[in-house]
């Protein structure tokens, strides 16, 4: 009995993989060429179903090109799975990845560049299209290395039922911090101590950088290779938060996604978050939810995030497909479809004529803050270096320390000699 | 030599091969990679000598997961053994019900540690969360479990014991089951209290049992990598970081496979020497049944 079960098991072992491999010999026998293409999902909401079906939409609108789409996790994941698989050489033909990644990518040889593709499109004329704030950090060192996809800034969101309970204007958030502050002493008083806060700033290298910037600072060189942490205008940023810490007005610890979570269920009034959640906020909030420009301090800017698509180092025929598939996927219709379904900004000039585009914008007027906030506030590019993850890891850890009560000079100084030691074999 | 004589080392190769394939290789790599530099700037990997560890040892990080991981696996291998032990007493005592107060607490081993962990996740949360929901009922402070640095190592090892002791339990029950009545009989007719028939009877000869415990608690300490990468992913501050996991994240995260080798190599070895102590002090005075 048990021996007729195991050659029974074995044979259809056998039935399986036969009819596996006879499927993959047939897709190459169409002649169209398979690409597997790895895509995160960064924020909160359905954004796994809507890639698939314009995957599927793509796959049915052509025949030479057949993509796969593999969900591989969130940024980081995403990351850590494109990178393995290619060092193990097994690397996905396209892959939108977290855009700060570039060096690192480039770096290991894993990415090609797109000026020739770019070229055969129409040049300038064709990366025109693109917000010029989402194109920075695609370009480095003289070549084009990726294309915007799904592209955020950081979103200043508000309770809107909350400011009218407190006797704010709903129609009016905070625009600097020192208003931030003010508004949070208005509603601190509403609350009473009954466990609700006025603001969150989660913890997030991405929300720290803004900061440091407004507060007219810097804190990574355009090539990469140096970070600077010990800096007046680090320390001015930190002085913004710990003073709503002090004042009782702000959790010192709180993490990316349940910060969202806190802000939906109603316990957080303003909160700092990105473009990216627009979309999952709105629908899941039985409030009035209210967008705005990230508060300002002496200089008025934001820096933008999210994934671009990489094309990685395969052969000319396969990375040929890849770029077939990008220009589809960032296409007028699909940017905005992308945009309007997803929450991200829409990342190319010619998605916002789309009458689709439109009647969506009219009926959520949020929908445009962030387009807005790109036109009218200068935009600085995402906190990009060598061995990102690790100093954006680092960042994130130096956030937590401070806000947590360690002491501020102490840690500046150390974790500026951590920094200076992860970029150490990067100095030329 | 004949075909019998061969036969045992037959039946011991298909085991052998995956052994090899799977833990001996890679450990041996593991070391030998620990001498290169294999990074982002060095797809192929550049001999460093003794640099990773070098590193390693200079680095306040990395001393922070070993005090970390210290501390996890002391506590977590002293409270979860201890607990264990006094829930199979209790039990073995029962006379009605044992297979149900056995399930009870064998349910946790069960659950896969990543759904496990979700599961404290959505208890610790600190404004809705079940255990501050308790907490503030009883008229206590609200405790930020995950986000405070000086709590959140305790908050993880907390799932760990959660996880392990319902299994420990399970491995003493079957133990002092063992123990002869005839003995527990005799020394209650000598006087001897609980404590002592405990101590002096049950203890000493369900050793071997005490210490096959003792040895799967420091593995399973020390391989805690899934409550991390769910609960914390090391933080706050770096105070829930434990060595897998800062494998991992020298690994993969920042792909930094040298340091991680290095790493990997320290915890083998680190890993044997303990073992091999306990098997060359304790081991000896286990009491085996022949």
């Amino acid at each position: 009995m048990t021996k007729r079960l195991l050659l029974l098991g074995f044979a259809l072992v056998l039935v399986v993989s036969f009819a596996w491999a006879g499927g993959r010999g047939e897709q190459e026998q169409t002649g169209a060429v398979y690409l597997r293409f790895y895509y995160p999902v960064g924020v909160a909401g359905d954004h796994a179903r809507i890639m698939e079906e314009m995957v599927r939409d793509f796959n049915s609108s052509q025949s030479d090109v057949i993509v796969e789409a593999i969900f591989s996790g969130g940024y980081r994941e995403t990351m850590e799975r494109a990178q393995t698989a290619f060092l193990s050489g097994n690397a996905p033909e396209v892959a939108v990845l977290d855009a700060p990644a570039t060096y690192d990518l480039i770096e290991m040889g894993a990415i090609t560049s797109l000026d020739g593709y770019i070229e055969s499109e129409g040049g300038d004329g064709y990366i025109s299209r693109f917000l010029p704030g989402f194109m920075e950090i695609a370009r480095l060192e003289g070549q084009t290395w990726s294309i915007p996809f799904q592209r955020s800034t950081p979103l200043f969101y508000y309770n809107k039922d909350h400011f009218r309970a407190a006797g704010l204007d709903p129609d009016s958030p905070p625009t600097t911090w020192a208003e931030v502050a003010e508004y949070s002493r208005v509603l601190a008083d509403y609350f009473d101590g009954d466990g609700r806060w006025p603001v969150q700033v989660p913890i997030n290298f991405w929300l720290l950088k803004p900061l440091v910037l407004q507060a007219g600072g810097a804190v990574e060189a355009d090539d990469g290779r140096s970070v600077a942490v010990d800096t007046p205008a680090m320390r001015e940023a930190f002085g913004y938060l710990l003073g709503l810490v002090e004042a009782g007005h702000m959790a010192p610890i709180r993490q990316w996604a349940p910060s969202v979570s806190d802000f939906i269920a109603g316990n957080v009034s303003m909160l700092y978050n990105s473009t990216g959640s627009l979309t999952h906020i709105s629908n899941s909030s039985e409030f009035e939810v209210g967008t705005g420009f990230l508060p300002t301090h002496t200089r008025q800017v934001v820096i933008e995030g999210g994934g671009n698509f990489f094309i990685f180092n395969t052969d000319e025929r396969r990375q040929q497909a890849a770029w077939k598939f990008i220009t589809w996927m960032t296409n007028a219709e699909n940017a905005a479809r992308w945009s309007m379904r997803s929450g991200y900004v829409a990342v190319t000039e010619d998605a916002y004529d789309v009458p689709a585009y439109q009647e969506h914008a009219q009926r959520n007027p949020n929908a445009l803050t962030a387009f807005r906030q790109l036109q009218s506030v200068e935009v600085e590019r995402n906190f990009m270096t060598y061995q990102q993850a690790q100093l954006a890891e680092l960042l994130n850890e130096m956030k937590e320390d401070i806000l947590g009560g360690a002491n501020v000079d102490s840690t500046l100084r150390e974790v500026q000699a951590s920094a200076d030691a992860i970029l150490a074999r990067f100095q030329r | 030599m004949h075909l019998k004589q061969l036969r045992p080392y037959l039946y011991v190769v298909p085991a052998f091969i995956f052994l090899f394939f799977f833990t001996y290789y890679p450990a041996g790599f593991a070391m030998v990679r620990s001498l290169f530099h294999w990074n982002t700037s060095n797809i192929q990997p550049a001999f460093a000598g003794l640099h990773n560890y070098q590193q390693l040892l200079q680095s306040r990080r990395f001393w922070q997961v070993v005090t970390n991981t210290v501390i996890y696996s002391l506590s977590f291998i002293l409270v979860s053994t201890a607990i264990a032990l006094f829930l199979a007493v209790q039990i073995n005592k029962v006379k009605r019900l044992g297979s149900f107060y056995k399930s009870v607490f064998f349910y946790p081993t069960m659950i896969p540690m990543a759904a496990a962990a979700m599961i404290w996740m959505f208890m610790y949360l600190p404004d809705y969360g079940l255990i501050n929901a308790y907490l503030r009922r009883l008229g206590l402070e609200s405790v930020n479990w995950l986000n405070d640095r000086h709590i959140a190592l305790f908050s993880v090892t907390m799932v760990g014991i959660w996880k392990y002791t319902g299994y420990y339990m399970l491995l003493f029950l079957a133990g002092l089951t063992n123990v002869p009545e005839e003995l527990m009989d005799a020394a209650k007719i000598e006087g001897a209290n609980g404590r002592q028939r405990l101590f002096k009877i049950s203890l000493p000869l369900i050793s071997s049992h005490l210490f096959f415990i003792l040895i799967i608690a420091i593995i399973n300490a020390l391989e805690a990598v899934d409550q991390i990468y769910i609960m914390t992913q090391g933080g706050p501050s770096n105070s829930t970081n434990l060595i897998v996991y800062f494998i991992y994240q020298n690994g993969f995260r920042f792909w930094d496979m040298g340091t991680a080798s290095a790493l990997t190599s320290l915890l083998i070895v680190t890993l044997l020497l303990v073992v091999s102590v306990l098997f060359t002090t304790l081991g000896k005075k286990v009491y085996y049944e022949v």
